[in-house]
């Protein structure tokens, strides 16, 4: 039986021979995971559904050089993430997150403890952590990526993702309860 | 607040995200039986992110897949020199887009209504009895299902198991497989009575396989088995937090939430009815939170305060069903307003996508609201989910986890199972 990343893998191949169609059915699968990857990273839906098109964009032109060392999905979450980080570059950091991130320095996270008492839910919360923070936190909870993957996808060591997302939970615990 | 040396903070993730191998949980759980402090730390970080996991995913607004092609095709369409066809689609784009435009201006096209039906279609039946086909082609020889190798997380095991057994005792035809996976799961009961224990979401887990058991027993006049059962119903008495409900893990200290009594409050119904252990003044209690979590334009909260969730139809759906469920007058009245507006709030947005685990509730509260005007929405919600289900190839019958809300956690044995349970 076929999974989800063998099923990847046979449709990039058919693209890299030409075949859009099978290409198709890749954004049929995954659109969806990137909508909500980058809709919790801080995008709204508008921008999250232009983020969603220009990865695969970006998928499309990797179809020749694609090799499947790695889950497709942490291949496919790398790229999301470039163009995540291209889109804040490009934005010129205006969008709503990074003007009440939180960063992970000590002063910054005294300013967390005026949020605390104030009932938050999950998505306000997510979007006070640093963008680095956040991206670690979505990558583990929101699609199962384990620390090594989300190493690669972050381009980080592996105890740096431990670090972060002990920091992040520590962050949010705070935030929500 | 600890600060921990780094090498700690990394092993609490590790422990905390479940991806320790057996020894080195083994080795980190010793050294929390011997920390309190540590204990306390890990078990609210715990919370934190089976909190986060609450955050119900969302779809797209459209279908991107035809978008992202015309834009590859027209960036190869360039790249090749033909510049001059990718000005030609552009035209042909605007004057599709004007003809869009003047079908939209003359009003949404209406379709015919579907006929009324008091039960199930037909065609939704053979949809069940194909995702419940899938299920049985994919349950290993023990009797349960490989969650992990089909997209869900371990941890959830056990309760995506015990739904794939709801979904099999819910369609005729599958009494040997049903009973494979009920002996299966008794066998993970741990002493305690719990199934699933030792993971992040006991409670969950306990809950919908007590749930399934106590039907299966029923159902497939399972013998010898009562003594577990009762079992299982004491460890949900224990398990109950002094406000009622229960939380993801067994403990006074666990943060009560509405998700996890239904399942809860469900057992000891079921329990009810079949003559097990009586946990009477346990249910009422449990009601009681329920119903302490209405709001005052009746909707139901996730927790008590509405720290986290917000509302949501999921929320609204189960907490109908239980409501309809209570001995209190009032309270079923406020049940059936509930699920008579989630009918309303479905039928004005037909095009609404409605995920399984809601259909699920909703298909219950209906069968207690008896309002046989919901049994057309109820249908038409079906055909929608039958829609969805995969038509070719290896896993045709059961349901792409990746379009339902959960699916990240419960893969694809869990999306095809509350498929069928919906469809039936």
């Amino acid at each position: 039986m076929a999974d989800s990343n063998e099923l990847d893998i046979r449709a990039m191949q058919l693209a890299a021979d030409g075949r859009i169609e099978a290409f198709g059915e890749i954004v049929g699968r995954h659109q969806n995971v990137l909508l909500n990857f980058f809709r919790r990273l801080g995008a709204d839906t508008d921008r999250a559904e232009d983020l969603v098109q220009e990865t695969f964009v970006r998928l499309y032109q990797w179809r020749n050089r694609y090799r499947p060392s790695a889950k497709f999905n942490t291949f496919l979450f790398t790229l999301a993430r470039h163009a995540w980080v291209d889109f804040l570059r490009k934005e010129a950091r205006t969008i709503k997150v990074t003007s009440n991130e939180i960063s992970e320095d000590a002063e910054a996270r005294d300013d967390t403890s005026a949020e605390v008492g104030r009932h938050l839910d999950v998505m306000d919360a997510l979007e006070r952590l640093s963008d680095k923070m956040r991206a670690v936190v979505v990558l583990n909870v929101y699609h199962g990526l384990n620390y090594r993957e989300i190493g690669e996808v972050l381009d980080i060591p592996e105890g740096t993702v431990k670090s972060r997302m002990f920091q992040a939970l520590r962050l949010l615990r705070e935030l929500l309860e | 607040m600890t600060d921990y040396p780094s090498d700690m903070q990394e092993r609490i993730s590790e422990y905390v995200s479940g991806c320790m191998n057996p020894a080195e949980q083994e080795n980190f759980e010793r050294e929390l039986a011997g920390d309190a402090e540590l204990r306390r730390e890990v078990d609210s970080l715990t919370r934190v992110r089976m909190r986060l996991l609450e955050d119900p995913d969302k779809k797209t607004g459209r279908d991107l897949t035809r978008d992202v092609l015309d834009r590859i095709r027209a960036d190869n369409a360039r790249d090749a020199g033909y510049g001059w066809l990718y000005r030609v689609a552009a035209v042909l784009l605007v004057a599709v887009g004007l003809v869009a435009l003047y079908f939209y201006a003359r009003g949404p096209i209406r379709t015919m209504p579907d006929c009324t039906r008091r039960s199930v279609a037909p065609e939704m039946e053979v949809a069940g009895i194909s995702a419940c086909k899938w299920l049985t082609r994919n349950q290993s020889n023990d009797g349960t299902w490989d969650t992990a190798a089909y997209g869900g997380r371990p941890e959830v095991a056990v309760g995506v198991d015990g739904l794939a057994l709801l979904a099999l005792l819910e369609h005729d035809g599958f009494r040997e497989q049903a009973t494979r996976a009920a002996r299966a799961l008794l066998a993970r009961q741990s002493d305690d009575g719990c199934f699933g224990a030792g993971t992040l979401a006991s409670m969950y887990n306990h809950g919908i396989a007590s749930v399934a058991l106590l039907k299966a027993e029923r159902k497939l006049g399972l013998q010898g088995v009562s003594a577990k059962l009762d079992k299982a119903v004491c460890y949900i008495v224990r398990a109950q937090a002094p406000d009622g409900g229960w939380g993801y893990c067994f403990g006074k200290k666990t943060t009560s939430n509405l998700a996890v009594t239904v399942w809860q409050v469900q057992a000891l119904k079921e329990a009810a009815a079949s003559g097990h252990i009586g946990a009477a003044a346990c249910l009422k209690r449990g009601m009681a939170y329920v119903r302490s979590l209405v709001s005052e334009d009746n909707h139901l909260q996730y927790m008590a305060g509405d720290r986290g969730m917000g509302r949501s139809s999921g929320l609204d759906a189960m907490g109908a069903y239980c409501l309809l469920m209570d001995m209190d007058a009032e309270a079923r009245a406020k049940g059936a307003a509930m699920f008579a507006r989630l009918v309303d709030t479905y039928a004005v947005n037909s095009d609404r996508a409605v995920d399984p685990y809601c259909l699920f509730f909703l298909v219950r509260a209906g069968r207690l609201a008896g309002l046989s005007a919901a049994e057309r929405s109820l249908n038409r919600w079906r055909r929608s989910l039958a829609d969805a289900q995969v038509a070719l190839g290896p896993d045709h019958g059961s349901l792409n986890y990746w379009n339902v809300n959960r699916g990240n956690v419960g893969g694809r044995v869990y999306a095809t199972a509350m498929l069928a349970v919906a469809l039936q």
